[in-house]
This record gives structure tokens, sequence and C-alpha cells, in this order.
């Protein structure tokens, strides 16, 4: 192939990221392209999959596509991560779609230098435990629990939990050990990172989102011929936006099968317990938000939009 | 050259004790943590629950770890301990390994130097960006302050160690650079 | 000229460096970065070069490398570590090579905690060079023990390769941790009787045996209880989930601190002494790490453990055959590439092409970890030669690389049991279902 592309993300190949999502995408567009194009693929683990550095990787052209997480390195995509604020939305379409609506107008000063392919949000995580059963705000109190995002962690301190930080990939280990009671994550890791086997009791509170990036170096994207940046536009936006909502539930499918085989407590929260909940965070959001607004970013303005989308 | 050497000494001396104390604080802070959840769970058997940990225990820990290796790494260099294999060269006349120990040493001076130039560009991107730790926000200038200071030392200690090699004012001992 | 064979030369330019007496750790930066450049342009090797050390010396689990380095210095400066290899001459020192043995052993023990060969290797090291040494050891033998016993905790849990391998293939960590208990002692058994066998036909290798009255015995035995203690609380911890095992680093070298500090041992002398020994060490270790880390991100651009895979998978051979050909790419692999990187590259393309041909999932982890170990101890390039060569700085690498053979035929010897038994691997996760 004429052009050659690397793309890097940041999951292990078993993800469903990886082999419904990214890998297909990759084939298609050097289908697309005529075999004028081929992608290689450099998954988590690689050092080019290093997920603190796909980021400036992406940017710098060292990668020229690459898909990670809005949240690590902290400090980034701050306005894209206002959406990982706790009971905001409650599913992944709603969150996907919404955010992607949302770009151009509110998120697009978070992906200078990048042609953003999609953003994305996955299914509204649930808090696992290993022994200590969760089902209201109050059973949180002195819990250590892995946090997924900046979000959650301020989350989990404020219903008197004590948020750990730790990769995704330590968490089995912790978990097993005793040093963490939980982890505060989807369905899905259940079955991926084998935490089935540790957590014993999980709550659905339908609680946070995180978001997820999928976007091209603009030179690169500047730079390839005219159909094929047809190929790179018809695979990416709203074709592919749409497309997170069923892949979502079908990768967290895997993960809630395997909690229930195992014969788990699963607890579901009703809407009534989940605006309790909100209730309680209030102080909270109010508190991510205001600091954002000190660094300058329309913070309560993107929030409100949000909600609107979530309400739809 | 004595004169140099003997502030060069010194110098290393402080950057040895930096990284000795931070090994000794992530020590300490990891011991203090597993402390605190040990209180925690026995006074939860009394019916509280207290959430006593140390803030921010890895972000620290990475921290201190961080500046440990780094000033560490130039230590290494200015001390020789970087490991190298003497299979072939054991048995060369003296002339030849002083040349290749002369040539080891520039080689780690540009790896070094190639790391700091690059590293201090990337720093200014991280300035630019406010990139923040995952637990305690800290910025994370602070994990590359460290870093920039180890590399600046690494150079200066395999240039030096190239000097006297050179001289032959310093002994070709096995891992020497 | 393609990719992978850029991949290529860039290993026989780094191993040429490495012989004639470049560091290490300067060979594979420096190789490292200009492969990158040439592939990538310089741009995407000025990233490289600004990622690497920070990226080498960030992850939270390499803590214990500094951790555990200064627990073996306390421990070596306040007499612990004395007192321990006393106990175990006491208990087998009767045996001919018993102090190698007794390291062998307590690399598994220190194994089954730690999870990192390299930790391993320099805390045992620390330890063990100079008793031995001082009981009229040879080095050769001294030195091979440590670095094979190192790679014991690889493979006995809980194993970070094995939780890595689950993870890639969706395999239950349990499962594979429980798989990995009888080959684990297998390697530590048959680690064992290469000891016995290599003190049988060179006598020269190990020192005198010690007679040693009961009463003495007893006494050196029971002298080791502040050593013991320590080891106890750390294994007693993590299993009570008091703290993890990267945490454990931390409470053992604050044990052996309190130790030394009750025995007044810290003079101002040798703090300083200790001081520079723990500093330069935690350096070259590092200074590997972010070398290897370079030469990594150049290896995986180049796509030659890829581009090797896949002809393996497209050659057509015999289940047979591609077994045996993916041991020997391993092994290959092994003498030049860092261990985890070696196992996140090729996994995911050779785990389907394996289990396609009947291979059971699990028992193929345990192979593949198995291997990927090996390679820490097979020169030239081998991760805890140079640590150990980085502890004790006197050992000539000729010394390390001889005599660690002897220990690789007791490894072929396990490779070939487990190839031809599976069981010793499933048999226990089979009965855990
Ligand atoms: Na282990
Ligand atoms: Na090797």
């Amino acid at each position: 192939a004429e052009i050659e592309l690397k793309l890097a993300h940041f999951l292990p190949t078993a993800n469903g990221m990886h082999h419904t999502f990214m890998e297909p995408w990759a084939r298609a567009l050097e289908e697309c392209s005529g075999g004028k194009v081929a992608v290689e693929i450099f998954p988590g683990g690689t050092q080019l999959g290093n997920v603190a550095k796909l980021h400036d990787a992406v940017r710098r052209g060292v990668v020229d596509i690459a898909h990670g997480l809005s949240g690590l390195p902290g400090g980034r995509f701050e306005r894209t991560r206002i959406a990982e604020l706790p009971f905001l939305f409650s599913s992944a379409g709603e969150a996907s779609e919404a955010l992607w609506a949302l770009y151009p107008d509110y998120l697009a000063p978070d992906y200078e230098g990048l042609k953003v392919l999609a953003i994305h949000a996955h299914n509204p995580g649930q808090f696992h435990t290993t022994t200590a059963s969760v089902t209201r705000p109050e059973d949180l109190r002195g819990l250590r629990l892995r946090f997924p995002t900046a979000a959650g962690r301020a989350m989990i301190e404020a219903l008197g939990g004590t948020p750990v930080g730790l990769p995704p990939g330590e968490v089995y280990e912790n978990a097993e050990k005793g040093v963490i009671d939980g982890a505060v994550f989807t369905w899905e890791t259940m079955a991926s990172f084998n935490l089935a086997e540790v957590m014993k009791h999980h709550l659905d509170a339908g609680a946070y989102v995180t978001t997820f990036w999928f976007a091209m170096n603009e030179d690169t994207y500047e730079s390839l011929p005219d159909d094929v940046k047809q190929c790179v536009d018809d695979l990416s936006g709203d074709a592919l936006a749409a497309k997170f909502g069923p892949w979502w539930d079908e990768w967290d499918a895997i993960g809630l099968e395997r909690v229930k085989a195992e014969g788990h407590e699963i607890v579901v929260l009703g809407e009534a317990d989940r605006a309790a909940w909100r209730d309680r965070l209030q102080p909270m959001i109010e508190a991510y938000l205001a600091e954002l607004e000190e660094k300058g970013i329309n913070a309560r303005e993107i929030y409100a939009a949000m909600q609107e989308r979530a309400g739809e | 050259m004595s004169l140099i050497r003997s502030v060069v000494d010194r110098l290393f001396l402080v950057a040895a004790t930096l990284a000795f104390l931070a090994i000794v604080a992530a020590m300490g802070l990891t011991v203090a943590d597993i402390v605190l959840r040990l209180a925690a769970r026995i006074t939860a058997l009394a019916g509280g629950r207290p959430g006593w940990a140390v803030p921010g225990l890895v972000d620290l820990t990475q921290l201190a770890v961080m500046t440990a290796a780094s000033l560490a790494i130039a230590v290494a260099f200015h001390r020789g301990t970087h490991v190298a294999v003497d299979l072939l060269t054991s048995g060369l006349p003296t002339g030849t390994r002083r040349l290749l120990a002369v040539v080891a040493a520039l080689g780690g001076a540009a790896l070094a130097a190639l790391c700091l130039y690059t590293g201090v560009g990337e720093m200014r991107a991280q300035l630019q960006y406010t990139t923040l730790s995952a637990t305690l926000g800290i910025s994370y200038v602070w994990y590359w302050v460290p870093l920039i200071a180890g590399l600046a030392l690494s150079v200066i200690a395999a240039l030096l160690a190239a000097v006297e090699l050179w001289l032959g004012t310093r002994p070709m001992q096995l891992g020497d650079v | 000229m393609s990719d992978p064979l850029v991949g290529l030369l860039g290993f026989v330019v780094a191993l040429a460096l490495i012989l004639v007496g470049m560091p290490v750790a300067v060979a594979l930066g420096l190789v490292g970065a200009v492969g990158f450049a040439i592939l990538n342009g310089v741009s995407g090797a000025a990233f490289v070069l600004a990622s690497a050390p920070f990226e080498a010396m960030f992850p939270y689990t390499l803590s214990v490398i500094p951790l555990f380095l200064l627990m073996g210095v306390f421990a070596a400066r306040c007499g612990l570590s004395r007192d321990l290899y006393s106990a175990a001459d006491a208990l087998v020192g009767r045996l001919r090579g018993g102090l190698a043995l007794a390291t062998i052993v307590a690399s598994a023990a220190f194994g089954a905690i730690c999870g990192s060969s390299l930790a391993t290797v320099a805390t045992i090291g620390r330890v063990a060079v100079p008793e031995m040494r001082a009981a009229g050891y040879d080095d050769r033998l001294s030195a091979a023990s440590i670095a094979a016993g190192g790679t014991l905790g690889v493979l006995i849990p809980p194993s970070i390769l094995l939780v890595i391998y689950g993870i890639l293939t969706e395999q239950s960590i349990g499962a594979l941790f429980s798989a990995a208990i009888i080959p684990g002692l297998l390697a530590t058994l048959l680690y064992g009787l290469s000891v016995a066998i290599q003190v049988r036909l060179m006598p020269e290798l190990a020192g005198p045996p010690r007679a040693l009255g009961r009463r003495e015995r007893r006494a050196d035995v029971l002298a080791a209880w502040p050593a013991a203690l320590i080891f106890a609380v750390a294994i007693g911890g993590i299993q009570f989930g008091l703290f993890s095992p990267t945490e454990a680093a931390a409470v053992g070298a604050a044990g052996a601190l309190l130790v030394a500090l009750a025995r007044r041992a810290l003079t101002r002398p040798i703090l300083g002494a200790a001081v520079m020994e723990v500093v330069s060490t935690t350096g070259m270790v590092f200074f590997i790490i972010v070398g290897a880390t370079l030469f990594n991100f150049f290896v995986e651009t180049a796509g030659l453990p890829q581009y090797l895979v896949g002809a393996i998978a497209e050659s057509g051979f015999s289940a047979g055959t591609v077994l045996l050909l993916v041991i020997v790419f391993y092994l290959v692999l092994g003498c030049f590439m860092d261990s985890m990187a070696m196992i996140f590259l090729t996994v995911p393309f050779i785990f389907p092409v394996v289990t396609a041909m009947g291979y059971d999932p699990i028992w193929f982890g345990i192979l593949v970890v198995t291997v990927a170990e090996i390679g820490l101890i097979t020169p030239p390039i081998g991760m805890n030669l140079f640590v150990l060569q980085g502890v004790a700085p006197d050992l000539a690498s000729r010394t390390v690389m001889r005599g660690v053979v002897p220990f690789l035929i007791a490894d072929a010897v396990r490779l070939a049991l487990l190839v031809a038994v599976p069981s010793l691997a499933l048999w226990l996760p089979s009965t855990m279902r």
C-alpha cells in the first residue's frame, strides 16, 4: 500500500473495542481506499499503546490515528469530561450521540490539532465490591474503591468512600488480596479483566460514564488524497457515533452474563433512588463545575447543554 | 582537573543523598498508609467507618521513585556502575580497551543528552497542557523537574568520565563508562 | 530494506555494541532511538526519546525495585542476611552445595511474594553473593543459582506475566495461577537437582560442608527469628489483604530498617555506604529499563515479532512443529527483548494459531511464561544476568554466563516435561472447577 497508517490504542486485543470497533474500522478504510491505505494497529501493552501518551503521540504524528481515554493523563479534554459527572447520562447511546452533537459548538477546543473521528462514552458503570454489599449511599462509607475518572473520584469521596488510583490491569490483584474493597467500573470489565472472579456484589446505580476519543492527526488527514479523505469521513462522525450504543450494550452484556453465571448479588437502582443519590452529589457537581469555570471554561453552559440532551 | 573532580564529587553526593531520601520517603508513606488502613479496619470492628489513608499514596510514591531513579541514573554514571559486558573486551590490549571505554562513555553522554534535549521540550508541552496526576491532581511538571535534573547530571557525569578515561586518571573497571 | 529487516539489523548492531563493552542500557537506547528515526523520522524519534525515561520510571509497580534494594541493603548491613544464611546452613549445610540450594529455595519463596524477577535477583543477590563467597563457593555457582533462582518468581504466583496473559487471552487468572503452582515447584526441584549434580561432578564449586553440633545448629536457626518475622509479616500481610505485593516491598524495607536501628548497626560510614549502594543499583536497573523501552519502541514499529509470528502461522507445518517453532522463537527473542513487551506483542497473534491446533489455552499460558522467563537468563542479553552483575560488580560476565548453563539444561528438561505431560499444569485447575 502507498499510504501506511499507524493506529494505536490502549486496550488488549481481546477487548470488544478492538475487535468489533477498531479492527473492522481499519479494514473498512483499507477496503474503501481500494488498497491505497494499509493500517497497522498497535494495541495496549505495546510502547505506542501507552494510554498516557496516546494524545501526545497522535498530535505529534508519531502515530496517525489513536483511540484514547479522555481522562488520562489528567488535565486534558476538560470540556468533554463534564459528561463524566455522576448521574448525568443513562446510556452509552445517549451519551455518545450527545457528545458528537455538542462537539462542534462546545467541545472543539479540546481537540486542537486533531481530526476527530468519534467521541463516545460507555454505558453507566456500577459499584462492584468484593465482600461488602452496597445498596445505599451510606454503605460506601470507609470502603476503598478504585476510581475510574476524576469525577468518579470526587463522587466516591463525596459519598464517604476512599478513592484509590490503580491501572485497570492491577484491579484484580488488589481486590483479590483485599487491598481495595471494590471498584467503580463497567459490566464489560467483569469479563475483560476477569473481575467477576473477585467482585461478588454489584450495584447498578447508573452512576457515571467514562469518555473516549478516536482521532487522526490533522496534518496526516490533510495530506491524504481526496478519495481517501472521503473514506475517512464516511467511516466516522455521525455514521460512527450511532454505533456506540449497540456496541456498548453488546460488550457490557458479556460481562453481565459472566456475573449472572457466577450467581452474584446484583442490585439495580430505580429512577427514584437514582434521584436521591444525585441530590446527595449536587454539591460535588457544583464544585467540579466551579473549578472548571475558574480555569476559564464555560463549564456550566456545557453541563446544561448535556443535561438537555440527556433529558431528550 | 582534581578541583573540578572534587566539586563534582560533592554534587553527586548531594544527588545520591536526595535519591536515597526519596526512596525512604516512599517506604515511609506506604507504611503509614498501611497502618492507617489497619487502624480504620480495627475501628470498623467497633462500628465506626473511617476512611483513613495517606491521600494520593500512588501519586506520591511515583513522584518519589521518579526523583530517586532519575538522580540515581546520574549517580551510576558518576560511579561507573552501569552494567557492561566484558566478554570480549577483557582480553584486548590496554590502549584498545581505553579507546572503547571512552567511546562507551561518549555514547552514554549522547543518549543522556538526547533524552535531556527532547525531554525539556516535552516538559514545556506538559506545562502548556497542565497535565495532572491521577489522584492528587498535582502538575506533571513536578515529575519532570527531577527527571530533567537527573538527565542533566548524567550528561555531566558521562562527559567527565570520558575525559578522565582519556587522560588515564580513571581506572577502567568493569561496567565503567 | 523492509521494516522487519531493519529491526533484525538493529538487533545485530545492539549486540555488537554490547560485546565491545558499551553499557547495555546505552547500546539498547542508542540503537532504539536511531532505528526509530530511520523508520519513523527524526520528529518521531524525538517523541520516543522524550517519553522513554518518563515511562520507564513512572509505573507504580516499579516502586518495588528501589524498595526491595533498600530492604536488601539494610538486611545485609545489620547482619539479618548472615543470620538467614547461618540458619539455612544449619538446616541444609550438611548437604554438599547446601547454600546454593538454600539460595534457590529463598528465591522461590521471595518470588512467591514479589512477582518481579529483577527485584528478586537484586535482593537475594545482594545478600547471597558475599555470604557464599565467605563460605568458599565458586562465583560461578553462586551467581548462576541467584540468576536462575530469580526466574522462579515469574512463574510462582502472583505473577505479573500470567495476569497479562490472562487479560490478553481472556483466560481465568485464578486458573492460570493454580496451573503455575506445580510447574513452579517442578522448576525449583529441577534447579536443586542441577545444583546437586554440579557439585557432585565438580566438588570444587561448593565450599566444604560445615560440621556443626546439634546445639549450635539449633542456636543458628533460632537466631534468624527477626529475619523470619519480617518474612512472615510480608507474606502474611499479603495473604490477609493488609497490603498488596507491591506494598510488601515497603513493609520489608521498614522491617529491616527497624532491626538495623535496634542493633545500632547504622553507623555513619555504614549508612554512607548503604546510600551509595542502594542509589547506584537503583540507577543501574532503571537505566536498563529506559534503554529497553527505547529499543522496544523500535522493534515494535519495525514489526519484527509480528512478522516472525505471521511466518510461523502461515508455514503450514504440523501442530508439533509449530509448537517447537514457537518455543524456539520465544527463546531466541527472549535473548534480546524484555519478557513483558514480548508477551504483549506476540501473544495476540500466536494464541489463536496455537489454540486452533487444539492446545489448551491455560497450558499454553504456562508454557509461554516459562519460555519468556528462561529468556531472562539466556546470554548474551539476560536481564537477570545484568542485574546480578550490577549488584556484585566484580563478577565477570563470563563467570555468570558459564555458570548459568547447567541451569538452562534444567530448564530444557522442564520444558520437555511440560510439553510431554500437560497435566503438570492442568491437573490443579481441573480440581478447582
Ligand atoms: Na511471583
Ligand atoms: Na535472554
